[in-house]
């Protein structure tokens, strides 16, 4: 099975140091949770990973060192959605996931790509609004929506769930899965809400103590029934 | 093409308003006239004289000037992710308007009344590209959209201060001069600066199809556009350049004509429905050249006397359309 994301002895420092990771990879269809508290470093991790944050160590995006990459390479091989609204919003969501056209080395066969991400996340009757038109949970689907678009090996969403109620939680991380798993894409994931993500993870990642680590799944549902360990 | 419809709606009325045009003006010249004067070419009949030296640079001027402003205020309500910005956020026409003032204020300069409106369109195309070169290197030092927009504006301020200076201390004379310029026309241009017009035009249009994959990611926020692949830095500068060839053509050539570049682009984003530059781009060529065309038309034809201010038009059609703007996005 190929890899998508491999870390190697990384570290990662903004003003302060946040965190080091010895060895991880992720393989493609897998879906990975990524827990921490508030402060920790998530955010600096996925902004990393697009090349957008200094790194000591190795990040490898398939094959090749992150840093060994050209900008439109990274755009092939990595997507996002960070947290939060777009300031702006002047655009179509039709025109946000449109965009990814220019991270395709081929641009033939994208309309039937977006056509397909558009009705896994339930996007079709909102095609024509701006985002601004939207409500939050709906911009954040979209966003989510237009990582995918891109059409990466890896895709990192940042806490794709912050607005969304809890049936619609659970119906976003199961399309994510499904999605990730049916088109082989390695999907890294935050989220606070550990009830509803736990269950839709194939793996863990905790970011504790300036550590980055895998955590059993068996440890972590401990820490559901415990939060306050 | 999904809008070729609405292109070729457009390019159907901008001919008709290049018809409109030439056919209104001071000289009572009209649109019957027209036909026999070019069947007949007499060379040296007046009103063919009118139409092939005044009118139709003029024309042609006002639907290029249009076009052009239109596309560089897209760029910086694109590229400033502001929808309130238009051609001269970056202080362009406040460069041009100094390098104006310098000239027709200024006193003393040898030769100055010779240069007619060459020495016009020169000073003001050195004011806008000395503002611009100053902008461009502040902005190197620069990293967020916001910011420059201050910059921008803080130049304008400090350009507009030295104009105030200068009026204070010129005679009569000179302040006529200015205010005439900021007035704006699109009639005084010649064919000779109408083709360097359309140089200028063409250079920025260049770049702006170039870059339109990478605007669009640009709507998005400069973050995600980086994770897009574009480089940022590197497109902000053809952007801004592009955007510079465009409004300062046009305001070294006709003055600094407001509000076309701010209304036009938000009102064909509203009709065709997307903010995509790739379809946005020709409908806004050509809405930018119809309004543009449209008010060059009604000052000749309704001030019955002189043309009107061409300022005049544009900002009294434009400015309710601004408020009409922002009162409805309530976001």
């Amino acid at each position: 099975m190929s890899t998508a994301l491999g870390i190697q002895s990384l570290q990662l420092h903004t003003d302060r140091f946040l965190f080091e990771c010895d060895q991880y990879h992720l393989a493609a269809g897998k879906t990975c949770l990524l827990i921490g508290e508030n402060g920790t470093g998530k955010t600096s991790l996925f902004r990393a990973i697009c090349g957008l944050h200094p790194y000591k160590g190795k990040i490898m995006l398939g094959d090749r060192e992150l840093k060994a990459l050209s900008h439109a390479d990274r755009a092939c091989r990595v997507a996002v959605a960070f947290a939060g609204r777009i300031s702006g919003g002047e655009l179509t969501v039709s025109d946000a996931l449109s965009v990814s056209i220019m991270a395709r080395p081929v641009q033939v066969g994208f309309e039937d790509w977006m056509e397909e991400v558009a009705e896994c996340f339930s996007l079709k009757p909102l095609m024509n609004k701006f985002l601004y038109q939207l409500s939050d949970g709906e911009h954040q689907r979209v966003m989510v929506a237009r990582a995918f678009s891109q059409d990466t090996p890896l895709v990192l969403l940042d806490e794709p769930t912050a607005f969304l109620d809890y049936h619609h939680k659970r119906t976003l991380f199961d399309r994510i899965r499904a999605f990730a798993l049916q088109r082989q894409k390695a999907v890294l994931f935050s989220s606070h809400d550990l009830e509803a993500a736990i269950p839709e993870a194939d793996e863990i990642l905790w970011l504790k103590e300036g550590k980055l680590s895998l955590t059993p799944l068996e440890e972590a549902r401990h820490l559901l029934r415990n939060p306050r360990k | 093409m999904r809008n070729s419809r609405q292109i070729t709606l457009l390019a159907g009325a901008c001919f008709l308003v290049f018809v409109f045009q030439l056919s209104l003006g001071s000289s009572g010249l009209g649109l019957g006239d027209i036909w026999p004067l070019l069947l007949h070419a007499e060379w040296e009949n007046t009103g063919l004289r009118i139409l092939l030296h005044t009118r139709l640079p003029g024309a042609l001027c006002a639907l290029m000037a249009g076009a052009a402003l239109a596309v560089s205020g897209l760029q910086m309500q694109t590229l400033l992710s502001n929808p309130i910005a238009g051609p001269y956020v970056l202080g362009i026409s406040s460069g041009a308007g100094l390098g104006v003032a310098l000239y027709t204020m200024g006193a003393g300069w040898p030769g100055a009344d010779m240069a007619g409106t060459y020495g016009l369109a020169f000073s003001a195309a050195a004011g806008a590209f000395l503002a611009f070169m100053l902008l461009y290197f502040l902005s190197l030092r620069i990293s967020s959209p916001a910011s420059l927009l201050i910059v921008g504006l803080m130049l304008g301020g400090s350009a507009g201060a030295l104009v105030q200076l200068l009026q204070f201390y010129s005679d009569a004379e000179g302040i006529k001069s200015y205010t005439l310029w900021t007035f704006a026309s699109f009639k005084s241009i010649t064919w000779m600066q109408l083709g360097a017009l359309l140089l200028l035009c063409s250079l920025g249009l260049i770049i702006h199809f170039r870059q339109l994959h990478s605007l669009n990611a640009l709507l998005l926020g400069e973050t995600y556009a980086e994770t897009l692949g574009v480089n940022v830095a590197e497109v902000r500068k053809k952007v801004m350049l592009s955007s510079a060839l465009l409004a300062g053509g046009v305001t070294a050539f006709c003055g600094p004509i407001g509000f076309i570049g701010l209304a036009v682009p938000h009102v064909v984003r509203m009709w065709l429905g997307t903010s995509d530059h790739r379809l946005l781009s020709w409908p806004l060529i050509l809405c930018g050249a119809l309004f543009a065309g449209a008010c060059n038309g009604l000052s000749s034809g309704m001030g019955g006397g002189p043309a009107l201010p061409v300022n005049v038009l544009t900002a009294l059609l434009g400015s309710p359309f601004v408020i009409w703007l922002i009162l409805k996005r309530k976001v």
